[in-house]
This record gives structure tokens, C-alpha cells and sequence, in this order.
């Protein structure tokens, strides 16, 4: 979990002085990117950036989709690039919120994604009482994944945005607040009532499963 | 009485849900490209890029031209049966013969031993195609010229080196560099090169979230054979067959695919002499393989391509010289014969790391 940061505030830097002072090194989590060489500046952004975005986004929609993606978050970026405002945000979670954005439109396919993670865990949790018994952790685990799958499905949007920000791009509450657009306090309950149901949810429907199948 | 799952062990299923992706860089070398272009084109703000958006793979524009020309094929044309002991062979009986004879050279009986201060060389020479269209209709594309370089240590564990090059050269498909310039969609964009370093050749743990460190629950597979997943494969032609067939996707590119899945392997460098041999002979059983080319050249070696078509008329083709048993490399081509990618791999031992093998 990385520690949390304040808007305007770059880590191991004093806030007040170095942004300001034309003389600091270039932040890298804050480039300038309305300047006049858009190609360096985002050759630059998308060397730091485009493969864990693609790893974020594969986990959601698939790695072909994820592809495109990546190639459109950029190319979205590079078209708004006079909005972004590197006062006020890293670059970072500012390329999260363009891409979730173009998630959105994926919406179905993610959920056949979790449905399917769901159905095959299933499929092998009834075979795998073959000759090659797995260990018990092992099963619980995997079993544990299937029930998540199913129950990422049945998020709101908006509450798995939150929850898959976190964990999967790993940023913070600051960050996913800026990504989303939304007040970091929202986040923060957002996240809290999300784990909360799915602590909850999974376990119920971990009963459930069990109770069918025995 | 509600039982809930401990934070953990919902971080944990968090954590391990959709771990196992993996990133084509060639995709993501794809889109660093769309994006230069566009991003020279900047400020006209015409530039609209296309091409891959789609399907990555699947049909292009150029395809989509009634006045495609038929793509010349040399070798067989029409798959053949062949027995081998019980067990129906599916490529055509001239590709599995050759494919026979490379296998059972001598470079694919022992590999050359790397030396406790010494480094596998890996250089492989690609030309990725880049497309774009400026809104006026007029369009462009063209083959960029990609380097990567890699030095593999002894032990799998001590540091390892990549370096990427983006030479700047490129082969026009469609438009000339001329008119691209004219378009002011090329801005200087000379040569830029990148170096990677870690153990284990595990160059990317760090972009993973949660962070790994290298070597740690590294991602392996036909694209990132590590040693722990080549120890898995079978080296039974027919094994090793169904195994692959097993791992490719099933994407609607039908047995294409299952060659896309051998060359990927192929082209990393670093399958030992029993895999590539192996291998080779596993293809003997792909239905539908059939030499596409002979002589195939590629980068300034010849060898036999196998190829197979995809259900898009695009076509997979592996080279290999069926005389030494190297594997040259490999290319897709589409439906009009034009090479829409291309890599040759070259493998020498060298002194040091970052050193290149004399020529």
C-alpha cells in the first residue's frame, strides 16, 4: 500500500518551495505536458507508464482489449494534454481516470470476464477431486478467487472503479480521487463499504456453494 | 452468525484474481508508435489513428481492398497425411520432412556452453508496422525498425541486460517518407534506445501492482520460458505437441495461432537444443503447416518458411535453414503478401555483458 500523499505534494520534496522555483529539476510525476515538444515529453510518459496500465487494464478486460486501450488512454491524453495540471496532480493517476473512463465502454466483456473466472474455478473445483488431490489451502484459495470473481460482477461501477484502483494500480486514496473526480472522503467510505460487503458477500456466498455441493 | 473473510485473505483473492496476464510488447511498441505519430502531428490536431484498434490481429484496412493481389506461394499448396509410426502427421509431407531434418542437426543437439564470466548474446532485428491516417484520406503506414538486445548471464538469478532500439529507420507501405514529412506526421524522431537490467531476465516486476521484485512469482510461459517452465515440457515431438496446442489461445485464429504460440518461444532465444529440436518436430503434427516460401529471406538469411493462414488470410510463417537447423526468425504476412512484422534472432556467447558478437 503506498503511503498517502496530499494534492501538490511530491514525495521527499518540501511542497511549499521546490514547484514553484524555475530552477527545480523536472518532477517526472509531473511533467509538463503542454510544452512544446509533445512527442519527447510523451515518449517519456509512455515508457513510465504504459506497461503496468496495460497490466491494469488486462486484469479487467483481457490483454487484447488492453492493447487498444492503452494505445487510446495515450492518444486520449495527448489530445487533453492542456488540461492537465501538474499543481495539482501526479501524472499518474490522471492517465488512470482517462482509462477507466474508456473502460467504460467494455463494461459488458469485463463482467463475461468475471463470470467466466467464476464458472472455470467452478468447473475445476468438481474435478479436482481426481487421483491428484490439491491441498486444502490451495483449494480454499483458489475457491476464494472464484467467489471474488463473482462478486467484482456484481459491484456498481463506480464501487469497483474504487476497489480495483487500489488494489490494482495500487494508488492511493488522494489518487483515486483525482482519477475519478470525486472528494477523497467519498473514496475513503466508498472503499471501506466496498470491502466490508465483499468480506461479507463472498463468505455468504461461500455458504451457499458449499451447501449446494454437499 | 455472519462469518467474513479477514481483510487478508480478501487482499489475498484480490491479489490473485487475473495475476496471470501478460503483456505483449510488440503491442505496446505498436501503440508507442500510433502515438509518436500523432504526437508529431501535434498541433494540427487531423491526425486520427487507426489501424489496430479493433482487433490486434484480425483484419486490416489494406485487406479490406477488392484489389488485394493473390499472395504466390511456392512449396505445397494442399495439406498432406503423412504417417509417422501410429500417429497421423497434419502438416504437408514436405514441411514435416524438413522440419524432420532441421531438428535432427547438430545445433540442436547441444547448445554452446556460457562460461561462469560469459553472456548469451540474444539480438533480435523486428520490423513492426505502424499505421495512420490523416483525416483528409490520405493514409500511411510503414515498417519501423526495432532492436533488442539481450545478455543472459550464466545463471539464470545474476543480472541480465536489455536494450531496445527504435533505430528511426522504416520501410514505407503505403505514402513515402516524404509526403509522411510533408503531413507533418514525422518530427525528429532519430534513433532512441533504452536499457533494462535485473536478475532473471525479469526486467518488468517493478510494473506489476503490487510491486514484485524480480525473480519472484515471475510470469513464464511460451513467451518467457523460464527454466522452472522448460523443466515442464515435454520433449515427446507429440507431447510437446499437444501441450502447445493446449496453451495457445483460442482466438479465432484457428492453428495459426499454435504457430504464433512456437514462434513467440523460438524467438526469445532461449529454448535449449532438446526443446527447439523438440519443437520442431512437434510442428510436424499442426494441421494445415505447409512451406510458404523457399527460399525465405529474411534480413539476409535463407531458410524455409512454414506458414500457416489465419481464418483472416493473415499468415504465421516460422524460417528456419532445414540445412544447419537454425531458426532464422520469423514474420505475418498478410493476405496480399505484404510482411506486416518481422524478427530475426541471432545468438552468439560473448565476454560482457552489453559487448556485441563480432559479425
Amino acid at each position: 500500500m503506498n503511503a498517502i500523499r496530499h494534492p501538490g505534494q511530491v514525495p521527499g520534496v518540501n511542497p511549499t518551495t521546490e514547484r514553484t522555483s524555475p530552477d527545480s529539476p523536472i518532477d517526472p510525476d509531473r511533467p509538463d505536458l503542454a510544452g512544446p515538444s509533445p512527442a519527447r515529453v510523451f515518449g517519456r510518459l509512455f515508457d513510465q507508464h504504459s506497461r503496468a496500465l496495460h497490466r491494469y487494464l488486462a486484469r479487467r478486460v483481457g490483454a487484447n482489449t488492453a492493447d487498444d486501450l492503452v494505445a487510446e488512454t495515450f492518444l486520449v491524453a495527448l489530445q487533453r494534454r492542456a488540461s492537465y495540471d501538474p499543481d495539482r496532480a501526479a501524472v499518474g493517476p490522471w492517465l488512470y481516470g482517462i482509462a477507466t473512463n474508456l473502460l467504460r465502454r467494455h463494461l459488458r466483456q469485463e463482467l463475461r470476464g468475471y463470470a467466466a473466472t467464476s464458472r472455470l474455478a467452478t468447473a475445476e473445483s468438481r474435478t479436482g477431486d481426481g487421483p491428484e488431490a490439491r491441498v486444502p489451502d490451495r483449494v480454499d484459495a483458489d475457491h476464494r478467487v472464484r467467489l471474488l470473481a463473482d462478486a467484482l460482477g456484481r459491484l456498481n461501477p463506480g464501487d469497483r472503479d474504487v476497489l480495483l484502483l487500489t488494489s490494482w494500480a495500487g494508488l492511493d486514496s488522494t489518487e483515486v480521487a483525482e482519477a475519478l473526480g470525486i472528494p477523497v472522503g467519498t473514496v475513503r467510505s466508498r472503499l471501506h463499504r466496498v470491502r466490508k460487503s465483499l468480506r461479507a458477500k463472498a463468505s455468504v456466498a461461500a455458504r451457499k456453494t458449499e451447501d449446494r455441493d454437499a | 452468525m455472519r462469518e467474513m473473510w479477514t481483510e487478508d485473505k480478501l487482499d489475498e483473492a484480490l491479489t490473485t484474481l487475473h495475476s496471470d496476464v501478460e503483456t505483449d510488447e510488440q503491442a505496446l511498441a505498436r501503440a508507442r508508435a500510433q502515438l509518436m505519430v500523432a504526437a508529431n502531428a501535434e498541433p494540427e490536431r487531423e491526425l486520427e489513428v487507426i489501424g489496430h484498434t479493433a482487433t490486434s490481429r484480425g483484419k486490416r484496412w489494406w485487406l479490406a481492398s477488392a484489389a488485394a493481389v493473390a499472395t504466390v506461394v511456392a512449396g505445397a499448396l494442399v495439406s498432406q497425411t503423412i504417417q509417422f509410426g501410429d500417429t497421423p502427421a497434419m502438416a504437408s509431407a514436405q514441411a514435416a520432412e524438413l522440419l524432420n531434418r532441421a531438428a535432427s542437426q547438430p545445433i540442436n543437439a547441444t547448445d554452446p556452453p556460457v562460461g561462469p564470466n560469459q553472456y548469451r548474446y540474444i539480438g533480435e532485428h523486428a520490423w513492426w508496422v505502424t499505421d495512420a491516417v490523416v483525416t483528409q484520406g490520405k493514409r500511411f503506414s510503414y515498417l519501423g525498425e526495432n532492436v533488442q538486445e539481450t545478455w543472459e548471464p550464466a545463471a539464470w538469478g545474476q543480472e541480465w541486460l536489455q536494450r531496445r532500439t527504435v533505430t528511426g529507420e522504416r520501410k514505407w507501405i503505403t505514402g513515402t517518407e516524404d509526403e509522411a514529412r510533408k503531413a507533418g506526421i514525422l518530427g525528429d524522431s532519430g534513433p532512441s534506445t533504452e536499457e533494462f537490467r535485473a536478475p532473471c531476465g525479469d526486467f518488468f516486476a517493478s510494473d506489476n501492482q503490487p510491486v514484485r521484485r524480480p525473480c519472484d512469482h515471475q510470469v513464464d510461459g511460451w513467451q518467457h520460458p523460464t527454466p522452472e517452465w522448460l523443466a515442464t515440457l515435454p520433449r515427446d515431438p507429440k507431447q510437446l505437441y499437444d501441450r502447445l496446442r493446449e496453451d495457445a489461445p483460442r482466438n479465432g485464429r484457428g492453428n495459426a495461432e499454435v504457430l504464433v504460440y512456437a514462434a513467440d518461444a523460438l524467438r526469445t532465444g532461449l529454448l535449449p537444443a532438446d526443446v527447439r529440436s523438440a519443437l520442431y518436430r512437434a510442428l510436424t503434427y499442426l494441421p494445415g503447416l505447409e512451406i510458404t516460401e523457399q527460399p525465405a529471406n529474411l534480413d539476409g538469411h535463407k531458410g524455409t518458411a512454414f506458414g500457416i493462414k489465419d481464418t483472416a488470410d493473415e499468415r504465421q510463417d516460422v524460417i528456419i535453414d532445414p540445412v544447419n537447423g537454425q531458426f532464422i526468425g520469423e514474420r505475418e504476412v498478410s493476405g496480399n503478401g505484404t510482411v506486416l512484422s518481422s524478427t530475426s534472432v541471432a545468438t552468439a556467447v560473448v565476454g560482457k555483458m552489453g559487448e556485441e558478437p563480432a559479425s
